[in-house]
């Protein structure tokens, strides 16, 4: 089967996405190959962390591109990026192909129960590729979960994606909760590197995923200046 | 005490931004620096847009690596890649998604005719309408940029019934009229879970620079979806649901159309409501 690759124009690779949707709307599809090299794997990143599922998250994205393909010339780049219009579309197939696994009688179904008041807790047998999150948290409210669920699985791919150094102090500062200086110490890396690595990581975590952040999906632990909140001591 | 500017207030926030809950605990804070900056933020609107948004993106990492799983936050990053197939894959339903929707009419063929078959008299009638081409460039030029609009139009109309279609076929498919302001009949507009098709003749076609935006509204929360596209008198907006995967119609959702003036914020309403439809009821 053609790979698609000789279609691409050289041009093509440099325009911005604005730019690109349009000549995919023209029905360029070297455009729409660029399209799909550029966003693909951070889609298929998000979905198959979301569904637990490599092949029916191949399948989503699947969708998602060729919803893309038919319906290029609704894109307005004013109302967001391309990858939040392309995730956006992902997360609505997701959501609907676990909602349909939820009425076969297949043991994949038990991956939905995870996502009802009534499944997914005590002793149930639990198919080992439901994500643990949906089991622990049952009892929440399906849409909520589900868009928690959501948040999450981006944010992860778009850590995945940093570079390693990056990802290195995300991963210590957020997960090990270490200071700055205490992932200096462990790293043996000057404070002032963890600190513009940080810096660099937060800045590209914020261009790929803000703007899911700020959507109903995203944790409500976000404190204004006015609420209370605890911290830990000035390190 | 001096007022923080903007730019101090950035770097301190760049600075808070460091420990994964020194920002969030910005109101607890008592060092003279993030008083400062609080006091900063209170009337600084673009500022403290600046520092929410760094708070989610902040809350929203701690979630996802806190509880990361049954192989714990490292597991939970590790970069996963799409299977090398799928390139190919979604390329050929692509295609075929393009060919479903172009699939030709069946037309008998012409019958073939050798080049010298032609008279002379063809020829020469051919060569007439060379001359009378040549001259008539410039008129030409203007008429291929109609057809061109025109075909754009009937594209648009024709994607517009495709997905009035669409929509028709689903059996969770609704439908409800659009009224205008006095409370006459507007249009309709029918979606699915997916799809949403909007369709109305009573619209006049906008002056140069004004739009008809198209709105979906929630308990007084409004998003603007699209702007309607015209062919001939008939006015559509065709829409994807996807894109706004959460958003959900309720009992008070509602549908607005308002003709925007020239210039306008694409993402605020500023001119009047011409068309509405309640899709909740």
């Amino acid at each position: 089967m053609h790979d698609g690759g000789q279609l691409i124009d050289s041009d093509a690779s440099a325009l911005d996405d604005a730019r690109l949707v349009a000549r995919i709307a023209a029905g360029e599809e070297g455009a729409f190959v660029i399209a799909y090299d550029r966003h693909a794997g951070f889609v298929f990143a998000s979905v198959a962390r979301f569904l637990g599922d490599r092949e029916a998250a191949a399948e989503v994205v699947q969708d998602a591109f060729v919803t893309l393909w038919r319906r290029a010339r609704q894109f307005d780049a004013r109302s967001g990026s391309l990858l939040t219009w392309l995730l956006a579309i992902a997360r609505h197939r997701a959501i609907d192909r676990l909602r349909a696994e939820g009425r076969r009688p297949t043991r994949d179904a038990i991956r939905l129960e995870a996502f009802t008041s009534e499944g997914g807790s005590g002793d149930s047998p639990v198919h080992p590729d439901v994500p643990h999150e949906l089991i622990a948290d049952a009892a929440t409210d399906p849409s909520t979960l589900a868009a928690r669920r959501w948040t999450q699985s981006v944010v992860r791919a778009g850590i995945a994606e940093l570079p390693e150094h990056e990802r290195q102090v995300i991963l210590l500062g957020y997960a090990e909760d270490l200071s700055q200086a205490q992932i200096a110490e462990r790293l043996e890396w000057p404070l002032g590197t963890v600190k513009s690595r940080t810096r660099r990581a937060m800045a590209q975590l914020r261009a790929r995923v803000g703007p899911i952040t700020e959507t109903d999906g995203a944790p409500t632990s976000a404190a204004r200046p006015g609420q209370a909140s605890t911290a830990r001591p000035d390190r | 005490m001096t007022a923080m500017d903007h730019g101090s207030a950035h770097e301190r926030i760049e600075d808070l931004l460091l420990d994964p809950s020194r920002l969030a605990a910005l109101s607890s804070s008592t060092t003279p620096e993030d008083i400062a900056l609080r006091e900063h933020l209170d009337g600084c609107a673009p500022c403290r847009a600046d520092y929410e948004s760094w708070t989610r993106l902040q809350a929203a990492v701690s979630d996802a690596l806190v509880d990361g799983g049954p192989g714990g936050a490292a597991a939970a990053i590790e970069p996963i890649e799409p299977p090398p197939s799928l390139r190919a894959r979604v390329l050929a339903a692509a295609r075929s998604d393009a060919e479903a929707a172009l699939a030709p009419v069946p037309m008998a063929a012409p019958p073939r005719r050798r080049w010298f078959d032609r008279s002379r008299t063809a020829w020469l009638g051919l060569a007439a309408a060379l001359v009378v081409l040549v001259v008539s460039a410039g008129l030409l030029v203007d008429q291929a940029g109609r057809l061109a609009a025109a075909r754009a139009e009937a594209d648009g109309l024709a994607e517009a019934m495709a997905a009035v279609d669409r929509v028709l076929s689903e059996p969770q498919h609704k439908v409800v009229s659009l009224t205008t302001p006095d409370g006459a009949a507007g249009g309709s507009i029918s979606w699915t879970r997916h799809d949403l098709v909007v369709l109305s003749t009573a619209l006049q076609v906008p002056k140069p620079g004004e739009v008809y935006r198209c709105w979906l509204n929630n308990d007084g929360n409004g998003w603007a979806i699209g702007r309607m596209e015209f062919a001939g008198t008939t006015s559509y907006w065709v829409g994807s649901l996807d894109e706004w995967a959460s958003f959900e119609i309720g009992p008070t959702t509602a549908f607005r159309v308002s003709l925007e003036p020239p210039g306008a914020d694409p993402t605020k309403r500023a001119g009047p409501i011409v068309l509405e439809a309640a899709l909740g009821s």
